[in-house]
This record gives C-alpha cells, structure tokens and sequence, in this order.
C-alpha cells in the first residue's frame, strides 16, 4: 500500500528529492567548512607542543 | 542480583518491537511482494517459453484498453533486467517455486539486515550507540519518509546488501575486488548501478584502473547480450521504454523529478533529461573528488566523509526509486543530525525541520 496513495505520488518523489538535496548540499557545505578551518589551523610550534 | 546494563536491554528491546511490528505492518499492508511477482511472472513466461518482456508489455495494452482493470489495479509493472538476467531465471524456474521463495525470502531479509548493520558503521563513536539502536527503524521509513518499499521484495536489495557489504570490506580493508563483482552483478539487473563504481574511486587509492575496467567489462557485457540475444535485447529496450511511457515512474532524483515536469507537461523529455542529469551529476561528483583528496590526507575522518560520499553517490543515480533510497536512509539521518548539530541554532532547525518532514 502507499501511503502516500492519496496524496499525489509525484508530489512525494518531490519531497524525498527535495530532502536528498538539502542534505547533499548541506553535507558537502559543512565538511568544506571542516576542511577550510583545518587548512587556517595553524600548525602548533614545536616548543609549544613539547 | 546484578540488573543488566541499560543500553543492551533496550538495545534488544528496540529490535525485538521492531521486528514484531513487521508482521502486523504487512496484515495490516494488503499487498506486498509486488516486486517478487514481476520475478515470479518473469519465470512463469520463461517456463511456457514465452519472452517475459512481451508477455509483460501485452499484460500493460491489456490494462491500458480495460477501464474495469483501471478501475481495479495499479498499473503492471513488468520485467525490465537485461537479457543476461534470463539463465538465472531459467534456472530458478527447474527448481519448486516454494524453494525458490524461501531462498529469496531469507536472502532478503539477511541482506537487508547485513544493509543495516554496515550502515550503522557509518557513525561516529559518540553516535553508534543510537544508531546501532535506531537502525531497524529505517526499515519503516527509507530515505527519512514513511514508505512500504522494502516489502515489495525488489531485488535490489540482495544487489545493494551485497554491495554494501563489498563496500565495508573495501573500505575498512582496502581490498575492493568483492565490491568490483559485486557492481558487475547488479549492473547486469539495473545498467545505473554503474554510478556505484564511484564509492571506490572516492573513499578508496588508486582505484581508477580498476573502475574504468568495471565500467567497460559492463559496457561490454551489453554490447555482447545485443550481438548473442538481439531478439530479446531489442524487446529488453521496449520494456525499459515502459517504465517512462507507461508507468510514468521517473524516480525520485533531481533529473527524473525534471524529466517527469516535461513528461506532465507533454513535452520530449529524454534529451532534457539527460542534459540536466549529466549538468547535476558532474559538478557533484567534481565536489566530492574533491572532499576526497582531505579524506585521503586524513582531515576528515572516516565516519565524516563516507555518509556524505555515499549520498552524493545515491544522487548520481539518475533513476532513483525508493527501494535504492532504502540502503542510504541511515547515512541520510546521519547528515541530517550532523548538520542539525552543525548549525547556530540547532534547536530551532529541529523544530523546523521535524513538522515540515513528519507531513
């Protein structure tokens, strides 16, 4: 059974579409974040981390 | 006397309702392995020595000149593997068909448990404990919305718990020659699982050479069913045809959702289609090639990069069905809470988010 049987099924592809984009674009928004903040992480002095 | 630990307790709490849902889920369903009986027609067909491509396509005319059947039944769905998919059937067919139920049935169910379990390594060590908890609940909702498709019996879940479990192999060991046989079977039932070849190329070293060498042994194995079964082949294409003209079922990715707005609208919608896919699709993979030379130089970890990877890839599908949404929904949770926990105001998004998703 559908669920979605009386709702329009298009309707349901669209909202599945619409969350696997949000998430793709947010994921690959929030590790090109991770990476740019790793990239400006100074490395720590030797004598600091000794 | 000791009391148990709390989480194991509820742990298997949680997994016991969740499978005892399942028999009431299917009473209460109405039809189920509607997948299966495409597989069962199929062998029926092959039986009496019939194309179960044709056999299928008439069964859709019949449907498409009877109101009373319009009135009654959803739409056929028919046989749409290729031509190299047939043996299998014929071999199947010589066997009871109640051993081959049970076969497929416990196959089925084991490899969508093997789907789960793999995926649930996918968490971070603060998250696998709730996900390792939560997993069977992805049964009741693939790709995060309520949906029935892992009762259809579809046989892409035995292809995606195999590759799955390749996959796993190939990322925690290295070793990715499960996961290049594993592709090659589940291209020789759905040509677009070929998109699958771009796990190893981005979680994976040095893998090109053997993908390019899947893909072509794929391609090949094509071209050669065209030469050796062009009868069957050529029915093959009219029944992939029927998917669009007669079922009208594009999926659910962002090219499919395109390509039916043209269908609706009565405009050709192949060459658009494609032109949208292969604008959407390239920039993406291009994104994650790139996230995947940090994963390779170790700023970001395992469980960071893989879910992200594996829903660029589940993206790169240009045909997306629920049933190929299933396996992802764990890595799609995943990101969700990851992003929801990334942003300023968490608690806000979530309170957003969940009336709008729970519609």
């Amino acid at each position: 059974m559908n669920y979605f049987a009386n709702a329009s099924r298009a309707c349901w592809k669209n909202i599945e579409c619409s969350i696997l984009l949000t998430l793709i674009v947010g994921g690959c928004w929030h590790l090109l974040r991770q990476t740019r903040q790793a990239r400006q992480t100074p490395a720590k002095p030797l004598a600091q981390e000794a | 006397m000791k009391l148990p630990a709390p989480y194991p307790v509820l742990l298997c709490v949680f997994w016991l309702f969740s499978m005892l849902a399942i028999p009431f889920w299917i009473a209460g369903d109405g039809t189920i392995a509607w997948d299966y009986g495409v597989l069962q027609r199929a062998m029926e067909a092959l039986h009496v020595g019939q194309d179960p491509y044709l056999t299928g396509i008439a069964a859709q005319d019949a449907y498409r000149q009877s109101p009373t059947l319009q009135a009654q039944e959803q739409p056929p769905i028919i046989y749409v593997y290729s031509p190299a998919t047939l043996p299998l059937l014929q071999f199947l067919c010589a066997l009871p068909q109640a051993v081959v139920a049970t076969i497929y049935w416990t196959v089925y169910v084991l490899l969508i448990l093997a789907q789960l379990l793999v995926s649930t390594r996918l968490a971070g060590p603060r998250e696998r404990r709730i996900a390792l908890m939560l997993a069977p609940v992805a049964v009741f909702f693939p790709g995060l919305l309520i949906f029935d498709s892992v009762l259809s019996g579809n046989v892409a879940f035995l292809l995606f718990g195999l590759v799955f479990l390749a996959a796993w192999w190939g990322w925690s060991r290295g070793h990715w020659l499960f996961f290049y046989a594993a592709v090659i079977l589940a291209a020789c039932f759905k040509i677009p699982y070929l998109m699958l070849l771009a796990i190893p190329l981005l979680a994976g070293r040095k893998q090109w050479p053997q993908a390019i060498a899947t893909a072509v042994a794929v391609l090949g194995a094509y071209a050669l069913q065209f030469r050796i079964w062009p009868v069957s082949f050529h029915n093959y294409l009219l029944a992939i045809d029927r998917i669009f003209s007669f079922n009208k079922d594009f999926g659910s990715g962002p090219a499919g959702r395109f390509g039916a707005a043209f269908a609706a609208l009565g405009l050709p919608y192949p060459k658009p289609e494609m032109f949208f896919y292969l604008a959407t699709a390239l920039p993406l993979f291009l994104v994650l090639l790139y996230l995947s030379r940090y994963y390779r130089q170790g700023v970001l970890r395992r469980e960071e990069w893989l879910p992200v990877l594996l829903l660029g890839v589940l993206l790169l599908n240009p045909r997306l069905i629920e049933y190929e949404i299933f396996p992802f929904t764990i890595a799609m949770a995943l990101v969700a809470w990851r992003l929801i926990t990334a942003v300023t105001r968490p608690r806000l998004v979530a309170a957003l988010a969940l009336p709008l998703w729970g519609r």
